[in-house]
């Protein structure tokens, strides 16, 4: 089958084509085997090709993304998760693609949280595909929940993370961009209670010609909520990152406090970035902030580094990680997860 | 031990070294003064392997051995040492991983076996109290939110843990109240040994009398053009600068 996408945004999709995607013609992904590996201490649960226990009927969301309506309408079903504070859970998706002479995979799995809690979400796979998760949060008042995702594909991976967060409640949504040939994450936060606080933070690391593009939209639509985003990037070799940061500030959204910062840095002479910060505020109360900075490494701390005796490649990795670590996550298994894949991916 | 001989270093088409030549034996303390701009931290940096820099005449000899072939680290592993003018911030690089990563690099280098976390960790102790000094700084960042006098002394306490035997101090006293001044002298005067040498840059005599050189150089214009012993210091301070500009001219 052909991709039928309606309703493409052009300015969303500025700096990522989709012209190959859409060129290719999919097999739907079937129910099969697969293994994951899981946190321990979490709750585990395996998701391949879409396909799990117990699955829901997957509900339209309001949501206008084009790979949105994509899910809802491939999806073989949507996992209703309720979380807990006392049982963080940790689904791990497969993707088991075609082998890249026959046509590639679709897959597209949907999830739908509430509750209270920590939820990880791993992407894996093999072969040839176009993953198109959909996971979206309901963050009811007074609730808190966190939310971890790492990406590491073999395929495409084209994305969305959507919550609402209600009155004094609390959310967090972490993306690792790791592994992916073409990666698209639209994480879209609407803070629709009042004194809610939102995060969204993100660190991607890109080498080969790998394409990252994470595309958020924090839409304040009532008063006195914050949000904080932190979206960082490391790229190698001749890969491209992209950033698009969109904040809404409605007109009934007074006293908002938004700070948005975006983060670079190229470690080749042929990877890019495209930053496009864009604050859109009808309301006059508010505090709004945004930053963007693209670097290299910085040559008088790698000399300060190695003028004490630290090797060249070491210290680069360790201004590499110093840079990488300000995304933080705050469980300690996640963490050194984390910096384990950091290391191996920078080091391969 | 280090023997700097008609060095002629320039940065983007500037000159900024004009035939600088310097000899500094083994337990020495050499002190250079100079003006702003006169090319003293430019000296420091090419000694210890800054990249950036066109040597197109000259040497520089450690031991015998010639430093401008060597990489920064190398120069490191064989004993050379740089307190930095402006100590660069490494947020996100914990101190104490840095200090030990850097140590055990060095003795890999020299073909000895790396302390484990647990071995340097004691080390550092006491390395830190035979300088007089807080470890506390090392449990931070490296130099993150520190300040001018913080960073100063966190030089001079990496340099008594990396225990080496050519240290340059670059205007190590620079923004120092007097008693954050007499702290580092204090442990700058520790570490002077027999087999240790000290290329001491500074501005101002002031540091001078708590660290007393052998011998005070005075550049000018990327060139040293009058030495003399520990009174030439007082001396320029009595007269100023314009004094040896005349006297040479
Ligand atoms: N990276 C550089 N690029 C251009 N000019 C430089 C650079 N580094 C130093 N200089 C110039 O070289 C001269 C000497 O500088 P420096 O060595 O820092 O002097 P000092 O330490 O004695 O104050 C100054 O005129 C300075 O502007
Ligand atoms: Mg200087």
């Amino acid at each position: 089958m052909l991709l039928n996408l309606e309703g493409i945004a052009p300015e969303d999709w500025k700096y990522t084509s989709l012209s190959e995607v859409l060129s290719r013609k999919y097999t739907l992904g079937e129910k099969v085997k697969a293994e994951g590996s899981f946190l321990p201490g979490f709750k585990s649960i395996l998701v391949v090709n879409g396909y799990a226990e117990n699955l829901s009927e997957a509900t339209e969301t309001d949501s206008s993304l084009p790979f949105v309506k994509l899910n809802s309408q491939f999806s073989p079903g949507s996992l209703e998760l309720t979380l807990t504070p006392d049982l963080p859970v940790h689904i791990v998706y497969v993707t088991k693609g075609n082998d890249v002479s026959s046509s590639p995979v679709f897959s597209s799995p949907r999830c739908d949280v509430k509750g209270e809690g920590l939820l990880v979400e791993s992407f894996i796979g093999e072969g040839a595909y176009l993953n198109c998760p959909v996971t979206t949060f309901e963050v009811s008042p007074n609730k808190r929940i966190e939310h971890v995702r790492i990406i590491e594909e073999a395929g495409d991976h084209i994305s969305a993370v959507l919550s609402k967060l209600n009155r004094d409640s609390y959310f967090s949504s972490t993306v690792f961009s790791f592994d992916g040939k073409l990666i698209r994450n639209d994480v879209v936060m609407t803070l629709a209670g009042e004194n809610a606080f939102g995060v969204l933070n993100g660190l991607s690391i890109g080498n080969t010609s790998q394409h990252i593009d994470n595309n958020t939209v924090i839409d304040h639509q009532v008063q006195n909520c914050e949000s904080r985003e932190l979206y960082k990037g490391i790229y190698d070799d001749n890969s491209k990152g992209v950033f698009g940061g969109t904040i809404i500030v409605r007109p009934d959204a007074q006293k908002t406090n938004a700070i948005q910062s975006n983060r670079a840095i190229l470690l080749s002479d042929d990877s890019t970035i495209d930053s496009r910060p864009q604050l859109k505020i009808w309301a006059d109360d508010v505090k709004c902030t945004h930053g963007a900075t693209v670097g290299k490494l910085d040559d008088n701390a790698l000399f300060y580094l190695r003028s004490r005796g630290v090797p060249i490649k070491l210290a680069r990795a360790m201004l590499i990680k110093a840079f990488a670590s300000e995304v933080k996550v705050s469980n300690r298994a996640i963490s050194d997860l984390i910096e384990e894949k950091i290391t191996n991916k920078l080091t391969k | 031990m280090l023997e700097v001989k008609d060095l002629h270093v320039e940065v983007e088409g500037k000159k900024i070294l004009n035939g600088l030549t310097l000899k500094i034996g083994a337990g020495e303390v050499h002190a250079i003064m100079g003006v702003n701009g006169s090319g003293k931290s430019t000296l420091a940096s090419v000694i210890a392997g800054k990249d950036g820099y066109e040597i197109t005449k000259g040497t520089i000899l450690f031991e015998g051995k010639d430093l401008l072939e060597m990489e920064a680290e190398e120069r490191a592993h064989l004993g050379l040492f740089l307190a930095f003018q402006y100590p660069v911030e490494l947020p996100g690089v914990l101190s104490s991983y840095f200090l030990r990563t850097a140590f055990n690099a060095t003795r890999e280098a020299r073909g000895e076996a790396p302390l484990s976390v647990v071995e340097f960790s004691k080390y550092l102790k006491e390395r830190a109290s035979f300088v007089e000094m807080d470890e506390e700084l090392l449990k931070r960042a490296v130099n993150d939110g520190f300040s001018g006098g913080e960073k100063k002394r966190n030089e001079i306490l990496q340099m008594a843990v990396l225990d080496p035997r050519f240290c340059i101090l670059d205007e190590t006293d620079s923004g120092l109240d007097i008693d954050a001044l007499q702290i580092v002298a204090r442990g700058v005067n520790k570490l002077r040994a027999a087999n240790k040498s000290f290329l001491v840059i500074t501005h101002y005599q002031r540091l001078l009398n708590y660290i007393v050189p052998d011998f005070v150089h005075v550049m000018i214009d990327g060139k040293i053009v009058k030495s003399g012993g520990k009174e030439l210091a007082l001396e320029l301070e009595e007269k100023g600068y314009t004094w040896v500009r005349e006297n040479v001219a």
